[in-house]
């Protein structure tokens, strides 16, 4: 006696339901909106770190950082608890950081980034707080030396005019 | 509160630099009118005294820190004009060798420092020298502070008005003027009454010398 092939019957409902989730697997993934995925990156970033001359940094403060040749901010936020902005370059060439506190002061770093990544050279902002008072030094002796040129030039025209 | 290099838009420091450029050459010629013998290793040690000042951060209630700006005795003791000339310099070499304040940023800092600073100091020392030597040095040097901090706050808070990138962002200093005044003025309040009593001191020590050169 033969037996017919058994079917599995399913309502249309049960149908238009699978449809559709087959379809939201192939849609783009721009459509595949509501959820936030993330995923630990192993990799190196740039780290700034930013103090003002004694022993404080600027704390939260915002700043900016631009890709080579572009206006717009390729990244921006406020710096952590320790006066640092990290962030990875994703191309070779010359990256500003511009940093800001609210009572008007700032600086902007200029990094020189290679093609592995790494900053080459850095240029723009001034050293650590470890050298400040050796500037003010420096500036001291520039001061006192220019006033020692003021100096010379009166007593040769005084000498000049007597002359 | 020195504006560095970066911070404002050169629709801000081309206009000052044009203020700016016939103050400092009359100033060179009063200084040069009035160089002495006696004068001027005076004048340098004032100058140097003043570097020092504004280079000195003092911790600041909030965790900030601030500075002094050193312009005011300067004043009292030299004139405004000549102390206008010398606090230029201390901003030229603080911006290209100690890394405070900027080149294009020097003729704002100037002006607001260094000329109404100046200006402000004589001015009030002059009219309340009734009320008695120190109170005079003491709210002229304070308000001259005060008045500097004002004025380089609104600088500062014009800027996201001033230039502004095409999708409207700030160019250059993003905050405005609700943030930039107290941000600088409440930190100056405290800079600027230390800075007032220092100033006290030295000059009465400048004044039993006969130190003082300013035309009283």
């Amino acid at each position: 006696m033969h037996r017919p092939a058994s079917r599995i019957h399913a309502p249309p409902s049960v149908i238009g339901a699978l449809v559709g989730v087959s379809l939201s697997v192939l849609l783009p993934a721009g459509a595949n909106a509501h959820a936030v995925l993330h995923e630990l990156v192993d990799g190196e970033a740039v780290i700034v770190r930013f103090s003002f001359p004694g022993p404080e940094q600027p704390v939260f403060e915002p700043y900016e950082v631009f890709a080579p040749g572009s206006e717009t901010p390729f990244q921006t936020g406020r710096v952590n608890a320790r006066g640092e902005v990290s962030f990875r370059p994703d191309r070779p060439g010359a990256w500003r950081v511009r940093l800001f506190t609210a009572d008007g002061h700032g600086a902007i770093v200029e990094l020189e980034v290679d093609a592995a990544g790494t900053v080459a050279v850095a240029q723009g902002g001034h050293g650590h707080g470890h050298d400040y008072w050796l500037r003010v030094l420096a500036a001291l002796g520039y001061l006192c030396g220019a006033f020692g040129l003021l100096v010379i030039w009166r007593r040769r025209r005084t000498h000049a005019g007597t002359a | 509160m020195h504006i560095p290099d970066g911070l404002i838009s050169p629709q801000t420091y081309l206009p000052a630099l044009a203020v700016a450029v016939p103050l400092w050459v009359v100033a060179g010629r009063k200084l040069q009118a009035r160089l002495g013998d006696e004068m001027l290793p005076r004048l340098a040690v004032f100058t140097a005294l003043a570097l020092l000042l504004s280079t000195l951060m003092l911790p600041l209630p909030g965790g900030t820190s601030g500075h002094a700006v050193g312009v005011g005795l300067l004043a009292l003791i030299f004139g405004p004009w000549i102390a206008f000339m010398a606090y230029s310099l201390v901003l030229l070499l603080q911006a290209v060798v100690v890394g405070a304040g900027g080149i294009t940023a020097l003729p704002v800092n100037a002006l607001a420092m260094g000329f109404v600073g100046a200006w402000v100091t004589v001015a009030l020392y002059r009219s309340l020298r009734r009320l008695g030597e120190a109170p005079a040095v003491v709210i002229a040097v304070w308000f001259a502070v005060m008045v500097s901090a004002l004025l380089l706050a609104l600088v500062l808070g014009l800027q996201p008005s001033i230039a502004q990138s095409p999708d409207g962002s700030p160019r250059f200093f993003p905050f405005g003027p609700a943030i930039t005044v107290p941000a600088l003025l409440l930190p100056h309040a405290f800079i600027g009454a230390g800075e007032a009593a220092l100033t006290l001191l030295v000059f009465r020590h400048a004044r039993k010398r006969r130190w003082l050169e300013a035309p009283r």
